[in-house]
């Protein structure tokens, strides 16, 4: 608990930290009140501590999910997909690193996968705030699905169709041949 | 039962196509004319000698009195005063019309005629970049609509440069005499190797500026105007697979070396005058490579270089999990799609009967089955992708009914000229379900990313063009009585002449070998000197901005436009 202290201060941002003295430690979704004007520089500097955090609380899974969010911040898609499914994995029932994951994919425009994470994140909401922005984010993926313009999900194995393609072929060689 | 229904009919109507081709029975003999007098088809044969031919002199034309001053002063509501004696021009006014006025006039008529065809289908194919840029821009997010946009609206101007500059030159500069637009011969200088005794052309030299080598002629111009359209439909393909994530800059570097190297030289090998042309020749392979109007040179080009292009930059952010699942990923305006399909399928009856280069003399009357071809195969294209999306999905797909469309389109190109009705109703309705076969295979298999589908519906169903002609042609079609320079007509295996299917399987292998592996590495060259991709920033917050500084739909609410979590 006390490294992890440290580390906060390190970030200079105490409120982005809720240490309740009997649970483990939280870390608020939102570290800055506008992440649009954080400075690269300062952004370097929080995923640094974080990762540090991450290997001195490798089962810490709002670390993750805060490592997660500093990369996307920061444009790092897949880096940000693998710490926020790291944190998933680590605790299946934390609500942000569900909701993060979600947004994550939401903020990709991958909808069906938004959807279908953002619902998991509905199910974990422990209370009305949680449940809002999850609720929230929900409604706005429904939105843009029902704008967009949709595209097939290819689920279906392809052998039946390749086999009909190549016999369509054959028949229509033997019948023309064979006229 | 409902999907077993919808098989049975497919089948059946597979079925009945094909049936349709056979005659009930053999037709019995005619019998013998008395004399052998030449007769048009389907005229009775004559019962009485022919009349000996009666001789036409200066002057009995002299004597065609031309319309009275006072009758054209009325004005002529009815038209047949317009277009008489009076208007055949003269070339000695002190002689008078004569029989070589009126040959000229006749000659000059035909090229006329194979001018304004070729110049109009050329026209059509030139719209068709509407049609291509409003299908890749609805196809792709509304944050990237400007980006896609300028990307199809500048290919045209970037490729005009590099193929008048260079491209025309290697691609036609060898051809030869342009036989139907007046038998030209300035772009006689192909650059060709002995290899086995047998010489292979490789590329054009002369036509550099539309000025080298007496090329500022009247009928090159004609050529290079729809050759140049042709290519850049090749080029505006491109566009469609690395849309979302192309940087402008090395866009237009890609174009111009696209437009100035890669699609000319394989241009100039099958319409050229080069190797591939002359596989019939040099091996007896049927007629040679034969590709009507370009499922190979211009649509395999595009779509395969497409793939290269696809795999060098990689797929879009989040288009694939860590796990390498694919996730789908809208597009932004279906009804712009399906109307640059009705636009693409427009300008597809200029890139196809266009290809005769002719609408008089050389067979090419020939230009209404080419046309109807088209339709055809456009039609059961359509019918196939929807059906498959409809059978498998459970929905008649908009975006892949689209796609079904444009690959029947791509498939016939190749083959139109040479294929009966039912033929290319079969060719478009198996490149219908081919389609979605392919977009499945390159999205899930090769888990290369295409937003528009444009390696399938181009690469794979212009590949399945190419094929088709050496199975479907059935030597019905006669363009001056040779094709590449082999006597006959072109005949694919399913009419019997297996050597046709070779030489189109051997442009296949060099379409898939040449193309995609030249691409790939001209491209790569240039993603070390310029940078293929945008920053992962202006990716996610839409390139309108980053790349272009100005929104395609300044107007609309973007919600959630921040990339940022």
């Amino acid at each position: 608990m006390a490294t992890a202290a440290s580390s906060f201060e390190l970030v200079r941002t105490g409120q982005s930290v809720m240490n309740t003295p009997a649970g483990p430690v939280r870390v608020l979704p939102i570290p800055w009140r506008d992440p649009h004007t954080v400075e690269p520089e300062e952004l370097k500097d929080y995923i640094a501590i974080l990762e540090r955090a991450c290997l001195e609380h490798p089962e810490n899974a709002d670390f993750r999910t805060c490592l997660g969010m500093a990369h996307a911040m920061n444009f790092d898609v897949y880096k940000s997909m693998d710490a926020l499914e790291e944190a998933r994995r680590i605790e299946p029932q934390n609500f942000f690193a569900q909701l993060k994951y979600s947004e994550l994919y939401y903020r990709l425009r991958a909808l069906d996968k938004a959807e279908e994470e953002t619902r998991k994140a509905v199910d974990l909401a422990g209370n009305a705030w949680e449940l809002s922005l999850a609720r929230k984010q929900l409604a706005e993926i429904r939105r843009l699905k029902r704008e967009g313009t949709q595209k097939p999900a290819w689920t279906k194995p392809l052998t039946v169709p390749m086999v009909m393609l190549v016999l369509m072929t054959v028949i229509a060689g033997i019948l023309l041949a064979w006229r | 039962m409902t999907r077993r229904i919808a098989i049975l009919a497919v089948a059946l109507l597979m079925v009945s196509l094909a049936w349709a081709q056979a005659p009930a029975t053999p037709p019995t003999p005619a019998p013998e004319p008395a004399a052998a007098t030449p007769t048009a088809p389907g005229a009775a044969p004559a019962a009485a000698p022919a009349p000996p031919p009666v001789m036409i002199t200066d002057q009995d034309i002299k004597n065609v009195p031309p319309p009275s001053a006072d009758a054209r002063a009325k004005g002529d509501p009815d038209g047949s005063l317009t277009g008489t004696v009076s208007d055949v021009v003269v070339s000695d006014s002190k002689k008078g019309l004569t029989i070589g006025d009126l040959v000229n006039q006749a000659g000059q008529n035909r090229v006329a005629i194979n001018f304004v065809w070729t110049l109009i289908t050329g026209f059509l194919v030139m719209f068709m970049q509407a049609g291509f840029a409003i299908v890749e821009t609805g196809l792709c997010r509304a944050k990237n609509a400007n980006h896609t946009m300028m990307m199809n609206f500048m290919v045209y101007g970037v490729g005009m440069l590099a193929f008048w500059l260079i491209g025309f030159a290697i691609q036609m500069g060898g051809v030869g005499a342009l036989g139907t637009l007046g038998g030209t011969p300035v772009l006689g200088g192909e650059y060709a190797i002995t290899l086995f005794g047998k010489s292979f052309g490789l590329w054009g030299q002369n036509g550099l500026f539309l000025m080298h080598k007496g090329t500022y002629d009247v009928a090159v111009m004609v050529m290079f105007l729809f050759q140049m359209v042709f290519m850049d439909t090749a080029l505006t393909i491109v566009t469609g697979t690395v849309a979302e994530r192309w940087k402008y800059a090395a866009f237009m570097v890609s174009s111009f070396v696209m437009g100035a190297f890669t699609y000319p030289l394989f241009a100039n090998w099958a319409w050229g005058g080069g190797w591939l042309a002359n596989l019939g020749g040099n091996f007896n392979l049927g007629h040679g490579y034969a590709d009507f109007a370009g499922s190979g040179v211009v649509h395999s080009v595009g779509g395969i270089t497409a793939l290269a292009m696809g795999i060098l930059l990689g797929p879009r952010l989040g288009k694939y999990n860590r796990d390498g699942k694919a996730n789908v990923i809208l597009g932004h305006d279906i009804v712009l799609v399906l109307l640059g399909c009705f636009i693409l399928a427009f300008g597809w009856f200029g890139f196809n009967p266009g290809s005769t280069l002719a609408a008089s003399g050389n067979g090419a009357l020939r230009i209404s089955s080419v046309a109807v071809n088209t339709m055809l195969a456009g039609m059961t294209g359509s019918f196939g992708a929807m059906l498959y999306m409809w059978l498998r999905y459970g929905k008649p797909d908009a975006s892949m009914s689209g796609n079904g469309l444009l690959a029947g389109l791509v498939a016939i190109t190749a083959p139109s000229g040479f294929v009966n009705p039912v033929g290319s109703a079969i060719i478009g309705l198996i490149a219908g379900v081919l389609v979605c076969v392919s977009v499945e295979f390159v999205d899930r298999v090769l888990k290369v990313d295409d937003p528009v589908g444009a390696v399938s519906v181009h690469g794979t169903n212009g590949l399945w063009g190419v094929i088709s002609v050496g199975l479907f042609a059935d030597g019905k079609s006669n363009y001056g009585g040779s094709w590449n320079g082999v006597n006959g007509n072109v005949t694919g295996l399913f009419y019997g002449d297996a050597g046709q299917l070779v030489a189109q399987l051997i442009g296949v292998c060099t379409l898939v070998g040449f193309v995609f592996t030249f691409s790939f590495v001209v491209n790569w060259i240039i993603d070390l000197c310029v940078g293929q991709r945008v920053a992962a920033k202006a990716e996610l917050e839409g390139l309108d901005m980053p790349e272009m500084g100005a929104l395609g739909y300044p107007e609309f609410e973007l919600k959630a436009s921040a990339a940022r979590m």
